[in-house]
């Protein structure tokens, strides 16, 4: 509460400590220590099964900590659910929707169990079903939607109340590229008007573009934190080359006859990477060495780079 | 659990109820009258039947009414309790949408318990507006008997949802109709006294919410409502109404806060 009332800080959205979240097995989410203060953006990722989805849904005031402790606006989770999630937008992995109701329905349910006044609701929705790209679907009934569709009906939901805090899990899964846009283009603006932002997601451009902050996680665990560039620049390198291969044996063919280029070398199942300082000059030195020039590849080193050397070392995955 | 999370919760079912509430309509009208047709002009009066209830001799359809009206309160909470809950629960994922709101998983369980008693109130009046429009009832006494029939139905329904949430498979419905609903209908002395059973049967009839409900209804549409049995039946569907409430609150906090 200290933070925030003092100047200059901003206050707290997340407090946890040693949060743990176990289904009866091994902990899906364990002894997860986390800060996240107001108007950050934040991204989690992981690999599948790492716990991230579980961790959201604590965060979401939905599931119960099966230990540990979380506080949410400063809030006790615990015992203020209520009172938090009245702050939240929640968009789940999976749609929830419901299904025998048409789409302006759907917004307009959602904003009443938020308590809000029917008036209200109508006047954003039509935003909403403008942003969701729906506007023409508004009667439809959410059966008769396609999958992206509804994934953008979700959003479109989790936004009606006005969230401080929003909450996406995989929000972009199902999406067409344009819908992609239109959603980065959209939290971008809510993240300029002081909205949090916590999201999970496969997609490293998507983390790239709209976070702050990156969290790693693996088997329960947050391993490592940062800012986008700075995970680049701690596990891969300014750029990489990538040399396509045929096979296993080629690639290793290949590692044999380049391995000395660049700082660092990651093998893929028909793929490799020479993370390098300065990939003009290590493309010229691949090419020397014989390689086809048609095969090779120079681009920025990106948080790919690190997802895949981290899931290499079998940091995570 | 406030009563506004109860209130919206109530309303998103009620804003899907708008859709179906014709088609259902018409059943809830024509199914009292085939009841009544069947048992009351067809089976009644084909053997002429009478029946005794409490100290007097009535007619069959005087008899058989009041236990129709009990019963279908079950069927009508049967209904709207089960299917619905259990779709909302693992199909829509209805609730799980309340929860993340701050409707909760309280407000998801209440919200539908209201509705359903809205469900089972509507029926039942219909009910016995019909039997009123047919002069099978003409006591004032019956306006307490929709009360009664309308807490019938929640004490069952309110286990049913519990049940309902809990499953994980839709067969489990069927097994609880063949296996619960349609014997309960049967043998809990709406078609005819409990006294043609064995003793023992007849302390395990008189447990049931079934039961409690369709002799209370009966004894008020006969005017023969005594206070001290009534309490005692109204306690027993209290009991019911209790236990299946704390039940889906149990089940409900287990499945949408896992
Ligand atoms: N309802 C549940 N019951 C039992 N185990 C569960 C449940 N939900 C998740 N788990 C387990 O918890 C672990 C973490 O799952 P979680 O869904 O949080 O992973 P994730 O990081 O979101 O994965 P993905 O990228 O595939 O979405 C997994 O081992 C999973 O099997
Ligand atoms: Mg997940």
């Amino acid at each position: 509460m200290t933070q925030a009332l003092s100047w200059g800080q901003p206050a707290s959205v997340v407090h946890a400590r040693g949060l743990t979240k176990s289904y009866g097995g091994p902990a899906a989410v364990d002894g997860v220590d986390l800060e996240i203060w107001a108007g950050e953006s934040v991204g989690i990722l992981g690999p599948n099964g790492a716990g991230k989805t579980s961790l959201m849904r604590m965060l979401s005031c939905v599931s119960l900590p099966s230990a540990g402790s979380l506080r949410i606006f400063g809030l006790d989770a615990a015992k203020q659910s209520r009172d938090i999630r009245r702050r939240l937008g929640i968009v789940h992995q999976e749609d929830i929707l419901d299904s025998e109701l048409t789409v302006a329905e759907n917004i307009y349910i959602y904003g009443r169990y938020f308590g809000m006044p029917r008036a209200v609701i109508r006047e954003n929705s039509a935003e909403l079903l403008e942003f969701a790209k729906l506007s023409d679907r508004a009667d439809s009934r959410v059966e008769t939607l396609s999958g992206g569709m509804k994934r953008r009906l979700s959003i479109a939901r989790a936004l009606v109340s006005k969230p401080e805090v929003l909450l996406l899990d995989e929000p972009t899964t199902g999406l067409d590229p344009q819908a992609r846009h239109v959603l980065w283009d959209r939290l971008a603006m809510l993240k300029t008007r002081g909205v949090t932002l916590i999201l999970t997601t496969h997609f490293m451009d998507e983390a790239e573009q709209l976070c702050d902050r990156i969290l790693l996680m693996d088997r329960g665990s947050l391993r490592d934190e940062g800012a986008p560039q700075e995970l680049v620049t701690r596990y891969a390198s300014k750029d990489v080359v990538e040399i396509r291969a045929s096979g296993a044996a080629d690639v290793s063919a290949l590692a044999e006859l380049v391995g000395k280029i660049g700082n660092r070398m990651e093998q893929l199942p028909n793929r490799l990477l020479l993370h390098v300082d300065d990939g003009d000059l290590a493309l010229r030195a691949v090419i020397d060495l014989g390689v086809d020039p048609r095969a090779c590849l120079v681009r920025r080193g990106s948080l790919e780079d690190v997802f895949l050397r981290l899931s290499g070392r079998s940091l995570l995955g | 659990m406030t009563m506004p999370s109860i209130l919206v919760a109530c309303e998103h079912w009620l804003l899907q109820y708008r859709r179906t509430w014709r088609g259902t309509l018409t059943s809830s009208i024509l199914a009292p009258l085939l009841y009544l047709a069947t048992l009351g002009l067809g089976l009644g009066a084909s053997f002429d039947l009478q029946v005794q209830a409490h100290t007097q001799r009535v007619d069959y359809v005087v008899f058989v009414a009041p236990g129709l009206l009990a019963g279908w309160a079950l069927q009508t909470a049967a209904e709207v309790s089960a299917y619905p809950v259990a779709t909302a629960m693992r199909m829509d994922r209805t609730y799980h949408g309340m929860a993340s709101s701050p409707v909760g998983y309280r407000g998801a369980y209440a919200g539908h318990l209201a509705f359903i008693a809205l469900r089972v109130a509507i029926n039942c009046a219909i009910f016995l507006a019909v039997l009123g429009a047919l002069g099978i009832v003409t006591s004032w006494w019956a306006v307490v008997a929709l009360f009664v029939a309308v807490l019938t139905g929640m004490s069952c329904a309110a286990p049913i949802l519990a049940f309902s949430a809990a499953i994980t498979r839709d067969a489990s419905l069927t097994t609880l109709t063949r296996l619960v609903v349609t014997p309960l209908f049967l043998f809990s002395g709406i078609f005819y006294p409990v006294s043609v059973f064995p003793t023992v049967l007849q302390w395990l009839i008189s447990v049931t919410p079934l039961w409690n409900g369709a002799e209370l209804c009966r004894q008020l549409m006969t005017g023969h409502a005594d206070l001290r049995p009534a309490l005692l039946h109204l306690l027993v569907l209290g009991c019911y109404l209790l236990l299946g409430t704390v039940a889906a609150e149990r089940m409900f906090k287990r499945r949408l806060t896992l």
